[in-house]
């Protein structure tokens, strides 16, 4: 696995952009860590953007945890006696 | 905006001088978005600072100029008379050499409307140009051959930008060519 199947560069051409966080880094070469790339995308670099692939691989959902069964109310509950008036 | 306190604030004891030996330009029209100015910032370091980054124009690119170790600098002066103030970026380079690369960037920029970043030694970005105004070139110190042997060969200029704030940019630089549509 490539970065590029992760993230897809946007709005230019594959090759050097200096960025803030690691300096120089050159987007023709797929062999760039995807953890580098990762970094950048959550510094919302401006020339990235997430593939589906990327999305379930690095940021996975959470398997939705399992509610507790709530046994229903059959009975009502007991009235409380009404005062008296004096 | 409320102010603060400012202490020495050196990251790790660190605060050398100069300037990085590559400098980024570009044509100030080909630039199609920048970085916008901070508006009602709510802290000095939020006042400090530009937010975004400089988008060029499809088929437009920014492009590095190299500049010889400890001769290049950034003065910041303040211009202008009471309450009309403003700062004056001056950028000095020397690119080593009068190759024709070199002279053809001199021929072709001299009158010409530019962008500049320059990294300080604190890895810290300045930009030379803005929406309304770019940077032009305005002198050349020590350009030429030099005298004697062991004089520099080459070409110092010095470029110019005013502005009414002063702010680091914390956008990224880029070296490749935009795509899409305007």
């Amino acid at each position: 696995m490539t970065w590029t199947d992760y993230f897809i560069l946007i709005k230019v051409q594959p090759g050097r952009i200096v960025t803030r966080r690691f300096g120089t880094v050159d987007f023709s070469d797929p062999s760039l860590p995807v953890e580098k790339v990762q970094a950048l995308f959550e510094d919302d670099f401006p020339y990235l953007r997430i593939t589906t692939q990327g999305m379930e691989t690095l940021y996975p959902m959470p398997p939705l945890a399992k509610l507790p069964s709530k046994k229903m109310e059959t009975s009502t509950p007991a009235r409380k006696p009404a005062k008296r008036k004096a | 905006m409320d102010f603060a306190d400012i202490g020495k604030l050196l990251t790790d004891g660190k605060n050398l001088g100069g300037l990085a030996q590559r400098i980024y330009f570009g044509l100030w029209y080909d630039v199609l978005t920048w970085p916008t100015d901070p508006s009602g910032p709510a802290s000095l370091e939020l006042a400090g600072a530009q937010v975004g980054d400089i988008i060029m124009k499809p088929g437009k690119r920014m492009f590095e100029l190299y500049t010889t170790e400890d001769a290049a600098k950034l003065d910041i002066n303040v211009i202008g008379e009471e309450a009309g103030k403003g700062y004056e970026l001056l950028l000095h380079v020397f690119a080593p050499g009068l190759h024709k690369k070199l002279l053809g960037f001199m021929n072709a920029t001299k009158n010409e409307d530019l962008v500049f970043i320059a990294m300080d030694s604190a890895g810290q970005n300045y930009l030379l140009g803005c929406e309304i105004r770019s940077a032009k070139f305005s002198a050349s110190d020590g350009s030429g051959t030099g005298s004697t042997t062991d004089g520099r060969r080459g070409f110092g200029m010095t470029f110019a930008f005013r502005a009414a704030n002063i702010y680091v940019y914390t956008g990224n630089i880029p070296l490749t060519e935009a795509i899409g549509s305007v």
